[in-house]
């Protein structure tokens, strides 16, 4: 009945947040809104990390990263690094994420956010040159912020994967 | 428990192989162009995904042209008709230009194909100016290609996917333009300043004959733009006693922040049809 027990529903979800880190603002908005724009990816899989952990494959996540790269226009191989770490994390901690509450796993999101900022900018500067931007903590501090939200509207989706 | 256990097993090799394979196709991706047909193959993906993620734009437009579209007509139909007139004009102008050259007896100039693309993306990055536009392989359109807008020189195509490419505007920090001022045909190179609204001359003596209101026009040097699109226009010269260089701000033309839709031009050489080489201050 159900082959793939609800993994459509995970890429589904990973698909909309790689579509949503390159979504535009409104004309209208403020330009400081740009620097809150969260992590969306790192938002998702933290969820299904530690929601469904045995479903999140290591080469899948790899190739997932290879997409965002050519979505963000940066060096291959670079988003793909940092969601396997993400993943390698998940794997281990996923028990004891799931005993903390949601503030301690929000603080847990920002550390992990920052890291993963930290190394995508120092990666474009290597690549491209580019000076890194400020906004690595304002979007970290986003991406955690956003932790409440992401759970609660993914956790009634959480039950139709197996 | 079988799954856990495979799992933890496999977790011990894998993770360090895909580790080593990021840092080994970064490092092949940054210095050499063989993955760029990768590149292009994700780019199908990705350019289903910047057309997702503009949707709603496009729709809430669509639905704006709609309910504006009976007053437009009338006044798209008066302006075919001034610019058809224009056109006859530049014909008769470029065929007497022709035979003025052919007189001079230098090659003339080959014409310049075009092909309309619409924007569907912008990098999110505020520090990388780099837009997405809905031609591709498919269409046509290959890496170096010259990018303009109705108003002037707009950029150039960095990556090519079937469906869609990238384009890097004359504003990115790493992207420089040969130009030359229209008026005394002075030869510079405007370099962008990763701000939309500025470009910077770069190495200007002191002495040089350049000054506020000069037109830039691109100057075909380097082989990858076509010469003879507006850059820019002059807005300040700063010239110190103190500096080597004169510091002279460009304005560009093309209104690189607003336009939709621009225009791919096919740049051809005279002798064989193909590319001219890269290395007109490009960067990729």
């Amino acid at each position: 009945m159900n082959p793939l027990r609800g993994g459509w529903l995970i890429g589904l979800t990973l698909l909309g947040s790689a579509t949503l880190t390159v979504a535009q603002l409104p004309d209208g908005a403020p330009a400081w809104l740009a620097a809150l724009r969260p992590d969306w990816v790192a938002l998702a899989l933290y969820f299904w990390l530690i929601e469904r952990p045995q479903r999140i494959g290591m080469v899948s996540v790899w190739a997932f990263g290879l997409l965002l790269d050519v979505l963000h226009g940066g060096a291959l191989g670079v988003n793909g690094l940092c969601l396997v770490g993400l993943t390698l994390l998940g794997w281990a901690w996923y028990e004891r994420l799931r005993m903390h509450t949601m503030l301690q796993q929000g603080i847990v999101l920002l550390v992990l956010a920052l890291i993963l900022a930290v190394v995508r900018g120092l990666a474009s500067l290597w690549a491209q040159g580019t000076p890194p931007s400020f906004f690595w903590g304002t979007s970290a501090a986003a991406t955690a912020l956003l932790w409440p939200v992401v759970r609660s509207v993914l956790r009634p989706a959480a039950r139709l994967v197996q | 428990m079988k799954a856990l256990f495979a799992r933890d097993f496999g977790a011990v090799y894998i993770v360090p192989t895909l580790a080593v394979a990021s840092l080994l196709v970064a490092f092949v991706d940054v210095t050499t162009r063989l993955l760029d047909p990768v590149r292009s193959g994700i780019g199908v993906a990705t350019g289903a995904i910047y057309t997702l993620a503009g949707s709603p734009y496009a729709l809430a437009a669509h639905v704006q042209r709609l309910s504006q579209r009976s007053g437009k007509v009338q006044e798209l139909e008066r302006r075919v008709l001034e610019l058809s007139l224009l056109v006859q004009e530049s014909r008769a102008e470029r065929a007497e230009n022709d035979r003025l050259r052919a007189l001079l007896g230098s090659r003339p100039r080959i014409a310049e194909e075009v092909l309309v693309a619409e924007l569907i993306a912008v990098t999110p990055n505020p520090r990388q100016h780099r837009i997405v536009i809905d031609k591709g392989l498919l269409d046509g359109v290959e890496v170096g290609q010259a990018v303009v807008d109705s108003s002037g020189l707009f950029g150039q195509v960095i990556e090519a996917s079937p469906l869609s490419s990238v384009v890097l505007l004359i504003t990115d920090s790493t992207h420089a333009t040969p130009a030359e001022v229209h008026r005394n045909s002075l030869r510079t190179i405007a370099a962008g300043t990763g701000r939309y609204d500025a470009l910077e001359l770069e190495a200007v003596p002191q002495s040089a004959d350049i000054r506020e209101g000069d037109v830039l026009l691109s100057s075909g040097l380097g082989g990858r733009f076509p010469s003879g699109h507006a850059v820019g226009e002059v807005i300040s010269v700063e010239k110190r006693s103190t500096a080597r260089f004169a510091r002279v701000t460009v304005r560009p033309k093309a209104r690189l922040d607003r336009s939709r839709y621009v225009l791919v031009v096919r740049h051809k050489t005279a002798e064989d049809g193909s590319a001219a080489p890269p290395g007109a201050g490009a960067a990729s």
